[in-house]
C-alpha cells in the first residue's frame, strides 16, 4: 500500500545549523502519526517541509506516493495544516475566514457555507460570527485553525502542537473529530508535548532529536525495544509513551544537583 | 462535518484571484472596526489630495516638457524626460512607502497554488504604490502632450510608454524584491545602511561641490561646470544608450525615417521588461518554494553557557551593577540598555541620526550669510532634530510582540516610556552638542542668546513630539520590521499628525527668530520660546501621568498589532 507519507534522506539547513538531518520517515495511509522530539528538535521544520512551506536542502517528500515538488499544487489540496503559529488572518471573522479558505481550495460557495456552518457548530464557534478572529481566545484560534484545515476534507492533516492551549473540552472535541478522520481513512500526522495525548491517539510515533531521526515504529514496537533495554527489570507495568521518549532522548528528565537553581523558592 | 473526498477537477484562477481580491478587500474594511480605525479612515481622506498634488506635478513637469520638446523639434530631450520620470520613479519608491499590507502575502503558499497564479497576486499587491502611479501617470501625460504636440507621432508616443512603463514597475519591483532579501539579515541591513548613508553623502558633496549654496559662480566657474557635467554626461552616455529610456526616446525620433526599428527598439524595452518580470519571478519561485525569509530561522549557534547555578545572586547582582548608569534607577536602566541596544542593531535610526550631523558637515561653510548671523545653528538643530521626529509616533514599533512583557512586568508602562523618552530626549542632547560642535568649526560658534533660544525650542519640540508620540504610539501602534524597506512602518495618521506638528514647531521657532530679528531684539526668543518649553513640560507630565490607563484601555489592540506575524 502506498505510504502517505515517505522520505528519503531530507535535511534542511539553515546557513551552517542542520535543522533536519537525513531524515527518512515512513507514515502508512490511514496511520495516527505521532512526532515527537525536544524542544528546537526539528519538528515544526519537518512539517513545513512536508507541506511544501519550506523548500528542503536536500532529499527528497512523497506524499500519497507522488513526488511533493513535483505536484505541490495538487498535494496540497490533499492535505489540510494546522502550522505551529496558526497564520490566521486576524481581521477577518470566523465565517469570512473559512470562506476565504473554502475558495482558495476550489469549494463551491454553496459547499463552503455549508461545511463553514458544520464546522463552526461543531467548533462551538457559531456564537462567535461577529467577532474578529483577532478578538478570540488562543483556542478558539486554534479551533478555527483546523477548521480551516479540514473544510476541503483532506485526506492528510498535519498538526503542529494541536492541543497547546486548549481546554480540556475542547481537547475532547478536536480528540473526536480526528478519531473520526481516522476512522473514514485519513492519516493524521502530529506533533506534541503532551505525550499521554500521543500516547492515548497515536497508534505509531518518531522521535527525533537535533535534527536527526533517532526512533520510528508502532507504540508496541518501541515499548517492547525500550523494556527489552532498560525497563524490564521487574516486567509487571508496560513503559509510558514519556518513558520510551525520555530513554530513546538519553535522558531522565530530572536535573543534575549541580544544575539546580537552589536560589529558586 | 467534513467529508474526506479526492477532488482532481482544476481549481479555476478567476476563484482564487477573486478570493484574494476578497480576502484584501476584508481585511481592509474590517480594519476600520478596530480602535483608531476611524483616525485612520480620516488620514487617508485627507492624505488622498496631497497624494494627488504629487502626482499632478510630475505629471504636468513630464507633460509640459514632452509638449515643448515635440513642438520645438528637440525630440531628442524626449530621452532626457524618460530617464527623469524613471529616476523619479526609482526616488519615490524609496522615500515614499505604500501602505503596508494587512497580511504577508508569502502565506500564501499554504493554499493550492500554482506559481504563475501566486506570481501575479504578488505581482497585483502593491501594484498601487505611490512610485508606479507617479511614473506610469507621468509617462501616459508626457505621450499625451506628445500626441497633442505633434498628432503624426500619437502611436509611437503611446506605443513606447505603455512598455516603458511595465518596464519601469517590474524593475522597481524585482529591486525591492531582491532588497528585502537581502535585507533578511542583520548583517546586510548594516551593509546595506553604510551603502545609502554614503551614496546619499556622496550625492550631496558633489551637489554642494557644484552648485556651491549662497556663491554667485563667474562665467569661468559656471562653463567649468558644464564642461564636467558633459564629460559625465559622455561618459555614461555609451551604457544609457542601450537602456530602456533612451530606447524610448530613439524609437520616437527615428519613427519617421525607420518604423522598423522603432519596432524593434520597442521589442527592447519589452525585452528590459520581460527580464526584470523574470528576475522577479525568479525571487517569487524562492519564496514559493518555501525559502524561509526570516533571520530567526537562522538558529544561533550554540555558545558555552555560562553554569549559572553556579554563580551566587550576589555575583550576578555586582555583575550586572557593573554596567548600569549609575544615575537612573535600576529599572530605567535596563530600559535604557534595551533602547541603546535596539538602536545600536537598527541602522535606519543610525542613520536618522548621523545622516543630518554629515549633511550639516559639509553644507555649514558654505551658507554664507546664515552662518555670519548665527542662525545657521537654529537652522541646523532643527534639521537634525525634526529628522528623528517621526520615530517618537511608533516608539513601541520595534518592540513587536516583546511589548507583552512590559503588561507582564511589575512595571507600570509609564514607566517604559519615560524611558524610551529619555533615551530619545539624550539622543537629541547628544545630537544638540555634536551641532554645536559642527556649526563651531564649519563656521564660527553662534551667539550665546541664540544658542540658549535653539535649546529652549529643541525643549519645546522634543516635548510636544513626545507627549503626542506617546499617546499614537499607544493608540495606533504599528509593528515596525528593519528588514522591510518596502513596506510603511508608521501609522497613516501617526504620519500626518507627525507632519502637521514638525511644520508648527518649525514655524514656531522660525517666527519667533524672525521677530527677534525685526525688532532687534536677539534675547527674545528666549522668553518666548522658555515659555513654551514650559507649558509642553506641563503637558508632557499631564499625558505621561495617563499613559498606563490609556496602555490598560488600548491593550489588546496594541499587543494585536506589534504581535502580528508581519
Amino acid at each position: 500500500m502506498t505510504p502517505a507519507v515517505h522520505t528519503t534522506s531530507l535535511t534542511r539547513r539553515f546557513g551552517d545549523f542542520t535543522a533536519v538531518n537525513n531524515v527518512n520517515l515512513t507514515v502508512a495511509s490511514g496511520q495516527f502519526f505521532g512526532f515527537l522530539g525536544p524542544n528546537g528538535a526539528g519538528k515544526s521544520t519537518t512539517i513545513k517541509m512536508l507541506t511544501g512551506l519550506l523548500a528542503p536542502t536536500s532529499g527528497s517528500i512523497e506524499v500519497l506516493g507522488e513526488d511533493l515538488t513535483a505536484n505541490t499544487v495538487d498535494l496540497k489540496r490533499q492535505i489540510g495544516v494546522v502550522p505551529e503559529g496558526l497564520a490566521l488572518f486576524g481581521r477577518l471573522t470566523a465565517p469570512e475566514y473559512l470562506r476565504f479558505v473554502g475558495r482558495m481550495y476550489g469549494l463551491d460557495d454553496i459547499t463552503t457555507a455549508q461545511r463553514s456552518e458544520e464546522l463552526l457548530d461543531f467548533m462551538s464557534l457559531a456564537s462567535e460570527n461577529k467577532k474578529l478572529i483577532t478578538d478570540f481566545s488562543h483556542g478558539m484560534q486554534k479551533k478555527l485553525a483546523l477548521a480551516a484545515a479540514v473544510i476541503h476534507g483532506p485526506k492528510i492533516l498535519f498538526l503542529d502542537e494541536p492541543f497547546e492551549g486548549v481546554d480540556a473540552i475542547a481537547a475532547g472535541t478536536l480528540k473526536a473529530m480526528l478519531q473520526g478522520m481516522i476512522a473514514r481513512g485519513a492519516t493524521i500526522f502530529l506533533t506534541s508535548h503532551v505525550l499521554e495525548i500521543v500516547e492515548r491517539l497515536c497508534t505509531h510515533v518518531a522521535i527525533i532529536q537535533k535534527g536527526t531521526l533517532v526512533a520510528q515504529g508502532s507504540l508496541e514496537e518501541l515499548r517492547a525495544g525500550v523494556e527489552a533495554q532498560h525497563l524490564d527489570a521487574q516486567g509487571t507495568q508496560k513503559a509510558t509513551l514519556e518513558e520510551i521518549f525520555l530513554n530513546v532522548l538519553g535522558t531522565t528528565g530530572t536535573p543534575a544537583p549541580e544544575q539546580e537553581l537552589s536560589w529558586l523558592g | 462535518m467534513a467529508r474526506v473526498e479526492r477532488d482532481s477537477a482544476p481549481i479555476p484562477a478567476s476563484k482564487q484571484f477573486a478570493a484574494v481580491a476578497w480576502l484584501r478587500w476584508r481585511l481592509f474594511a474590517n480594519g476600520f472596526r478596530r480602535k483608531g480605525g476611524t483616525g485612520e479612515l480620516v488620514a487617508r481622506i485627507i492624505v488622498f489630495p496631497i497624494g494627488t498634488l504629487f502626482v499632478v506635478g510630475p505629471v504636468a513637469g513630464a507633460s509640459v516638457s514632452a509638449y515643448f520638446a515635440t513642438s520645438t523639434g528637440h525630440l531628442d530631450i524626449l530621452t532626457g524626460i524618460f530617464w527623469g520620470i524613471f529616476v523619479l520613479q526609482v526616488l519615490v519608491s524609496i522615500n515614499i512607502s505604500p501602505p503596508g499590507l494587512s497580511f504577508d502575502p508569502e502565506s500564501l503558499i499554504r493554499y493550492p497554488l500554482a506559481f504563475p497564479r501566486y506570481l501575479t497576486i504578488r505581482l497585483f499587491l502593491g501594484l498601487l504604490s505611490p512610485s508606479t502611479i507617479i511614473g506610469t501617470c507621468a509617462l501616459l501625460g508626457a505621450a499625451a502632450a506628445i500626441a497633442f504636440a505633434n498628432p503624426s507621432l500619437a502611436g509611437i508616443a503611446f506605443a513606447v510608454a505603455i512598455p516603458l512603463a511595465l518596464c519601469n514597475m517590474f524593475f522597481v519591483r524585482m529591486v525591492f524584491a531582491w532588497v528585502d532579501r537581502w535585507l533578511s539579515t542583520r548583517r546586510a541591513r548594516e551593509i546595506f545602511t553604510v551603502l545609502i548613508f554614503a551614496f546619499s553623502l556622496g550625492v550631496q558633496y558633489v551637489n554642494a561641490t557644484f552648485n556651491g549654496f549662497g556663491r554667485h559662480s563667474n562665467h569661468a566657474e559656471r562653463k567649468a561646470k558644464i564642461d564636467s557635467l558633459l564629460h559625465v554626461y559622455h561618459l555614461i552616455e555609451p551604457y544609457a544608450r542601450v537602456l530602456p529610456p533612451s530606447l524610448a526616446g530613439l524609437a520616437i525620433r527615428r519613427v519617421h525615417t525607420s518604423a522598423a526599428i522603432s519596432v524593434a527598439l520597442i521589442g527592447g524595452i519589452l525585452l528590459f521588461a520581460a527580464l526584470f518580470l523574470g528576475i522577479f519571478a525568479w525571487r517569487m519561485h524562492r519564496e514559493y518554494r518555501g525559502e524561509s525569509l526570516s533571520e530567526a530561522a537562522r538558529i544561533p549557534k550554540q555558545t558555552a553557557r555560562v553554569a549559572h547555578a553556579n554563580r551566587s545572586p550576589i555575583a550576578i547582582e555586582a555583575g550586572s551593577r557593573t554596567s548600569r548608569p549609575a544615575v537612573l534607577s535600576p529599572v530605567l536602566a535596563a530600559l535604557f540598555e534595551k533602547e541603546w541596544i535596539y538602536v545600536r542593531r537598527n541602522p535606519a535610526q543610525f542613520y536618522g541620526f548621523i545622516a543630518p550631523l554629515a549633511m550639516l558637515f559639509i553644507f555649514a561653510g558654505r551658507l554664507g550669510s546664515l552662518a555670519k548671523t548665527g542662525y545657521i545653528f537654529p537652522a541646523a538643530v532643527a534639521y537634525s532634530v525634526l529628522g528623528l521626529a517621526a520615530l517618537a509616533y511608533n516608539i513601541l514599533g520595534l518592540d513587536a510582540n516583546g511589548v507583552q512583557f512590559y503588561f507582564m512586568a511589575p512595571i507600570p508602562m509609564r514607566t517604559v516610556i519615560l524611558a524610551k523618552n529619555l533615551f530619545s530626549f539624550s539622543i537629541t542632547a547628544l545630537q544638540l552638542v555634536l551641532v554645536y560642535a559642527v556649526v563651531s568649526f564649519s563656521s564660527q560658534p553662534p551667539p550665546l542668546l541664540i544658542v540658549i533660544a535653539s535649546v529652549c525650542w529643541v525643549v519645546l519640540a522634543c516635548l510636544v513630539n513626545a507627549t503626542v508620540g506617546n499617546m499614537r504610539s499607544i493608540i495606533a501602534p504599528k509593528k515596525m520590521d528593519p528588514s522591510k524597506i518596502s513596506r510603511k512602518q508608521t501609522s497613516q495618521l501617526s504620519g500626518l499628525i507627525c507632519i502637521g506638528i514638525i511644520l508648527a514647531l518649525g514655524s514656531v521657532g522660525a517666527g519667533t527668530f524672525a521677530l527677534s530679528r525685526i525688532a532687534s531684539l536677539p534675547w527674545l526668543p528666549i522668553p518666548i520660546l522658555g515659555a513654551l518649553a514650559l507649558g509642553a513640560f506641563a503637558l508632557y507630565i499631564t499625558g505621561l501621568n495617563k499613559v498606563d490607563s490609556l496602555a490598560l484601555n488600548n491593550r489588546e489592540a496594541l499587543v494585536e498589532e506589534l504581535s502580528k506575524a508581519s
